[in-house]
């Protein structure tokens, strides 16, 4: 969500059509389709709604608030807001809701809740989250099994590598936080360097790195892993901003996408199994695998690109003072001096700290696991690839995988999250954290299935459950308007929590103009942006090209046949695609359906860039398009 | 829609047309040539356009003209996104296609049919070798190209993957008639004992023969193809009818019983003389 006073804003780098939506985003006027459940927070229609920072605070309610903030949700409210086939009539759609309700209230009937990263791409999709969550909680139908919510996000990075390792901006491992101080002493321990080292801001989230490219303040970014230039909603600005602006953008990929089209320069990197490599499934689950070809051409691993950059900066270079930037309103002081003192000299290089150091060698090359598997990256290999530094890359001589894992999962051991040796993943086939005495946790809270809760319990003399963990765990009382600071803080230590989460209008819906609901999405056949799998020839020719899914009824009031190009154009930009009537996917009337995988119908130039104000995940699902005959 | 349209001849059109007229005269000797040596019979996997008669009139009908094989080609829909102009369905058989020479005639591994809803191949036909009203409701007089039936979609359950326990559903999804063609079966997988297998089915009463599937399938030779419905279907004939549904009780009065017969070779010699043969050396 937008907020007054961004840069780009005020430099006027958005057309009046954006600034339409951009406007709502700041602040919004409260509609009749929300007032009604916005009444128990004190709001009513018409009234204003600012975007303000601060605005995310926790604290506690009581039963009876909570009853209250549910109220407005009768049948005939819900079954309005929900419906999404103008064709449905009302009666039915609301005998389908009641139907969903009797099947989670039955008593003894067992609902596991599975959904998949679409539920998260709304600008409330944080709430859809929890109340999905509540859902559970309210009927006794959480952690057990056969019972529970399930996000089924992330599959092979978002949840394994981005959340649970803590690669986000404002994460560490373990799920630590870099804004929590004690959180980064930790780290900053572990990591063999001076206190005060990390940044304790840590906004950049991705649509907020784009901005900054956009904006001037980010001047140097690189792509890993994924194909940010054609991820992006409205990526207009971002293809812009990266080809115009003052900024190197280096992309590392094994095929060219629209990322690396962009960029100032591309990296060839090895592919998932010319690399030693594990990843973390969204049931906890954590695989490992080694090497098992080498990769094409001169391609080398991303960790081999992130290392050898380690290389060039020593602590004189990147240790100094930095002052304030961006969102980070204090300077960063100088560490030199402590760096010192832990026996680092100002030309110590960042890859003698981080990567080559005492520990990290000690994981030597004849490790049993290792035995037999190429390691290019550890020993080099025999295409006798040129290494950064111009002469024949001959390998760290040390074992950097089991290091690099084993110091990642040192964070977790312990705290609820451990993780099994290193070589217990490759005599398994993955294991559910958190794995305690060699045993993986099936049900995780559960006094039965996971030790952590079971001893939680018993310091706590509870019987079943145990929601362990110390996350805003001691919060004030209030309200449903307002937390009340002059009562004390409230101890939840063992306890889950529930939500009370209001309906809320997306920022942009269809109006006159702008007369259809566009929703993006994947297909079966491709992963995400196709910058893979379109080159897979059987993937591509089940799937060769991004269809406009369209009701038939739409389709004639626009004079358009079956399998004829339109133009789909929102405030932000417009793409053509041939329509499709039949099939997989029928849309209701009023809605069309996009999937985003196919470059050639680059449709994130249409979507609207606006996050959720707290997980910053992208709406894809809806923003405001007109479709007529290209 | 329904009635046809007197469309505009484009130069391109009347290129194609003049060409024919031109090729089509010299043609016309090789072609009394080919008539008598058997590879011009056309394969009996052949796969005919949109309402096509059955083969035999359909050979007798077809003039070899190829409007319907232009018209697919220069249908509006027949364009990338970038407005490049792609291959169409219909092709016209050369010598080598094993069809007969100059009829039209598709494979959908290479190009299927997208089952145009203003069916352009059929109304372009001049002698109603593809023949209108089997793709016109009959009811509403509108153009239907559910009705086609250009052959119908058979799969190899040993060479399909899904029947191996891998998740792959390419054919269900790309069918245009999707959930009402191809269904998918769920069966356990006792291999794993925790897994689905996800079957395709077709179903012969709606598959149209597209071919979107077989286009789509991927494994190297397609798992699920298209057959000529006469090659792939059998017929239960009117000894078994099912006996809880009402219609299909009607088909009993298909029966002509002058047609019927409890007679074959064994039934010329006389019982009488079956039973004093001994021919079963008692």
């Amino acid at each position: 969500m937008r907020r007054a006073g961004e840069k780009s804003l005020k430099d006027g780098l958005y057309s009046d059509k954006e600034m339409e939506i951009i406007k709502k985003e700041m602040a919004k006027e409260v509609s009749s389709l929300e007032a009604p459940a916005l009444k128990p927070y004190g709001y009513k229609e018409g009234d204003v709604m600012k975007n303000r920072g601060g605005t995310l605070a926790h604290w506690i309610i009581s039963f009876e608030d909570y009853k209250k903030s549910l109220e407005p949700y009768t049948l005939d409210y819900v079954a309005k807001l929900a419906k999404g086939d103008p064709d449905e009539p009302l009666e039915e759609f609301k005998k389908k809701l009641k139907k969903l309700a009797q099947l989670y209230i039955e008593k003894d009937r067992k609902v596991v809740s599975f959904w998949t990263m679409g539920m998260n791409q709304h600008t409330r999709g944080s709430w859809d989250n929890t109340l999905a969550y509540n859902v559970h909680f309210l009927l006794n139908k959480q952690a057990k099994p056969g019972s529970g919510a399930f996000s089924l996000t992330g599959q092979p990075s978002a949840c394994g590598t981005a959340r649970e390792v803590g690669t986000f901006t404002h994460r560490l491992p373990a799920d630590m936080m870099v804004k929590n101080p004690k959180h980064r002493a930790i780290a900053e321990k572990r990591w063999r360097i001076p206190e005060g080292t990390l940044n304790p801001v840590g906004k950049q989230h991705i649509v907020a790195i784009h901005r900054g490219l956009e904006d001037g303040l980010i001047k140097f970014a690189w792509v890993n892993v994924c194909n940010a230039f054609q991820d992006t909603a409205n990526a207009n600005h971002w293809i812009k901003a990266a080809r115009k602006k003052d900024c190197f953008i280096v992309t590392s990929d094994g095929y060219p996408g629209i990322s690396a089209m962009v960029s100032d320069l591309v990296l060839p990197s090895a592919m998932i199994y010319e690399k030693w490599g594990a990843y973390g499934n969204a049931e906890r689950r954590t695989q490992h695998w080694r090497q098992q070809v080498l990769p094409v051409g001169q391609a080398m691993s991303d960790t081999w690109q992130w290392v050898e950059l380690s290389k060039r900066f020593k602590v004189k270079d990147v240790w100094g003072e930095y002052p304030p930037s961006g969102p980070r309103k204090k300077p960063l002081p100088s560490v030199i001096e402590a760096a010192k003192k832990m026996g680092y000299s100002e030309d110590t290089t960042m890859y003698e700290i981080l990567f080559a150091n005492e520990e990290a060698k000690k994981y030597t090359l004849d490790d049993p696991v290792a035995k037999g598997f190429d390691d290019t990256d550890s020993k080099g290999d025999s295409r006798k690839v040129i290494g950064s530094d111009g002469k024949e890359w001959k390998g760290y001589g040390f074992f950097i995988h089991k290091y690099l894992f084993e110091e990642y999962a040192s964070f977790g051991r312990g705290h609820g999250h451990d993780l099994a040796p290193f070589d217990v993943y490759h005599k398994v086939r993955g294991l559910k954290w958190p794995v305690v005495n060699g045993k993986e946790t099936f049900w995780r809270f559960n006094v039965k299935y996971d030790p952590y809760a079971a001893k939680a319990a018993k310091e706590a003399g509870l019987t079943d459950f145990a929601f362990y963990g110390p996350l805003a765990k001691k919060l004030y009382p209030g309200s449903l308007t307002k937390p009340d600071k002059t009562k004390p803080k409230i101890d939840l230590k063992n306890k889950a929590k529930i939500f009370a989460r209001p309906y809320m209008d997306p920022p942009e819906m269809p109006d006159k103009e702008y007369d259809t609901w566009l929703c993006t999405g994947r297909v079966l056949e491709h992963w995400h942006s196709g910058t893979m799998t379109m080159r897979v020839p059987e993937l591509f020719r089940a799937m060769p090209e991004a269809l406009c899914y369209m009701h038939p009824e739409d389709a004639k009031k626009r004079g358009v046949k079956r399998g004829e190009l339109v133009w789909i154009e929102s405030r932000r930009g417009k793409v053509k695609a041939r329509v499709e009537t039949r099939g997989r996917n029928r849309p209701p009337r009023g809605l069309v359906f996009v999937p985003w995988f196919d470059e050639k119908v680059f449709i994130n130039k249409v979507t609207l860039d606006a996050t959720c104000p707290m997980s910053k995940q992208t709406d894809y699902k809806k923003c405001a398009v007109k479709i007529y005959k290209a | 829609m329904g009635g046809k349209e007197k469309e505009k001849i484009t130069p391109r059109r009347r290129f194609f047309t003049d060409l024919a007229h031109h090729i089509g005269l010299g043609a016309m000797g090789v072609l009394l040539w080919a008539g008598y040596t058997s590879k011009a019979k056309s394969s009996p996997l052949t796969l005919r356009p949109p309402a096509a008669l059955d083969e035999e009139d359909f050979l007798k009908t077809c003039i070899k003209c190829g409007l319907c094989a232009e018209a697919c080609q220069n249908r509006p829909q027949n364009k990338d996104v970038n407005g490049k102009q792609l291959p169409g369905t219909l092709k016209m058989a050369k010598a080598g296609d094993n069809v007969t020479i100059g009829t039209p005639f598709f494979i959908p591994r290479d190009v299927p049919c997208y089952m145009c809803d203003d069916i352009p191949c059929t109304k372009a036909c001049p002698t109603e070798a593809l023949d209108i009203t089997r793709v016109t409701n009959p009811k509403t007089k509108e153009l239907d190209i559910k009705m086609m039936r250009m052959g119908v979609a058979v799969v190899d359950v040993h060479s399909c993957i899904a029947f191996w326990g891998l998740q792959c559903d390419a054919c269900y999804r790309a069918c245009p008639l999707l959930d009402e063609a191809i269904k998918l079966v769920y069966n356990r997988n006792s291999r794993t004992g925790k897994h689905a297998f996800l079957e395709p089915k077709v179903d012969p009463d709606v598959c149209t023969g597209c071919g979107l599937c077989e286009k789509a399938c991927v494994t190297e030779k397609p798992a699920i193809f298209v057959l000529p419905r006469e090659v792939a279907l059998g017929k239960v004939g009117a000894h078994y009818v099912r006996g809880w549904d009402k219609k299909d009780q009607q088909r009993v009065k298909e029966r002509n019983l002058n047609d019927i017969t409890t007679h074959d070779e064994r039934s010329k010699k006389k019982p009488i003389d079956y039973l004093n043969s001994n021919s079963l050396g008692l």
